[in-house]
């Protein structure tokens, strides 16, 4: 099933990157990852991608803080964002769908959760 | 005073999705079969429901279908959750046919908590928005509606729609990517008019989507059902 979605993923620990790489690209999708907030904010300067998959602890900045940062800004308020999240962090969580997170997903995670939550995602963003 | 309904057939689960939720200002009540909740809406539509998809005799995609085809619970926030090894397809259908968010099980307590939470939220911050909007806009795709002035505007040109079929138009709308019957079209829409029959509803339907020409297609037929306004 080819798809011509882009999605950016921002995420710090290099073994979650590598998976989920792998596993949007198995579902079709192009996948761009990074480490850290200020080169995923680089990267959505060169491209605005279809979802952002972004890490709520990252070395640089909280998860919470680029979420508002990606809702005030216009070119990335409208891009759907689903936040990875460990249980500890789970309170943090709520906040952020308040600032405008789509969805999140908790790590370690389930891969049909996964792919499905992307997907879900995805499909009630189509237009 | 909130009313949390769940409808799970296994005791234990229904115990603990009770615990991990109830809290002040909470009242949870527990259904162990589609009939029992079913019949516990004629005195009082909860403000949540938590739906086992796997309930013995009625699947849960039906159960979802019944109670988005009814008005009264058609807005209704539904979080559903699903178990069985075999459920991919469930689960996303889940969501097309009107869940709000979905589970699976094994789940984490405190996600749990959580989604219910975030989609009881949500749901306020929704019905408060309905209700202060005065001069609300409908922005869809390439379609403005102005509501109060009940101009309909497709790719920068009016169109222009009879009073029933505007009526139609927002009513879908506003129920998009849920199923909607007939019936259900007959008595929102047409007000229960007793003249008009669901042939009604079917012509209209068809002179909607001519009028709105490619986005037309956006309105689907559900066979044996209704339409749904999928986006």
């Amino acid at each position: 099933m080819k798809s011509n979605k882009r999605i950016l993923v921002i995420e710090d620990e290099a073994d979650y990157r590598s998976i989920v790489s792998q596993l949007l690209e198995k579902e079709g999708f192009a996948a761009v990852s990074v480490e850290t907030a200020s080169e995923g904010i680089a990267e959505l300067a060169k491209r605005i991608p279809d979802l952002i998959i972004l890490d709520i602890g990252l070395p640089d900045a909280s998860g919470l803080d680029v979420c508002r940062r990606l809702r005030s800004d216009p070119g990335t308020a409208g891009v759907p964002i689903i936040l990875f999240t460990v249980r500890s962090e789970l309170g943090q969580v709520s906040q952020a769908l308040e600032y405008g997170a789509t969805d999140y997903i908790l790590k370690p995670f389930d891969i049909r959760t996964f792919v499905e939550r992307v997907k879900a995602v995805l499909k009630s963003e189509d237009r | 005073m909130i009313t949390i309904a769940i409808l799970e057939d296994d005791p234990d689960m229904a115990d603990l999705m009770g615990s991990l939720i109830s809290g002040d200002g909470r009242k949870v009540v527990t259904f162990s079969t589609a009939g029992k909740f079913l019949d516990s809406l004629d005195k009082k539509i909860p403000d949540f429901l938590v739906l086992d998809m796997n309930l013995p005799g009625i699947s849960g995609k039906d159960l979802l279908r019944v109670l988005r085809g009814n008005p009264r619970t058609s807005r209704l926030p539904i979080l559903s959750v699903s178990g069985s090894m075999r459920e991919i397809s469930d689960v996303v259908s889940g969501l097309d046919l009107g869940a709000d968010d979905y589970l699976r099980k094994p789940f984490d307590n405190r996600e749990f908590r959580i989604r219910v939470d975030s989609l009881l939220a949500r749901s306020r911050r929704q019905s408060a928005a309905s209700e202060t909007a005065a001069d609300e806009e409908i922005a869809v795709g390439p379609l403005r509606i102005s509501l109060d002035s009940r101009v309909v505007i497709l790719e920068k040109r009016a169109v222009n729609l009879a009073p029933l079929e505007f009526e139609l138009l927002i009513y879908l709308l506003r129920q998009r990517n849920r199923v909607i019957s007939r019936h259900t079209l007959l008595e929102n829409v047409w007000k229960g008019d007793p003249v008009m029959s669901t042939r009604a509803v079917d012509k209209r339907v068809e002179i909607l989507r001519s009028k709105l020409g490619k986005f037309g297609s956006h309105i689907e037929t559900v066979f044996g059902i209704g339409y749904v306004f999928k986006l």
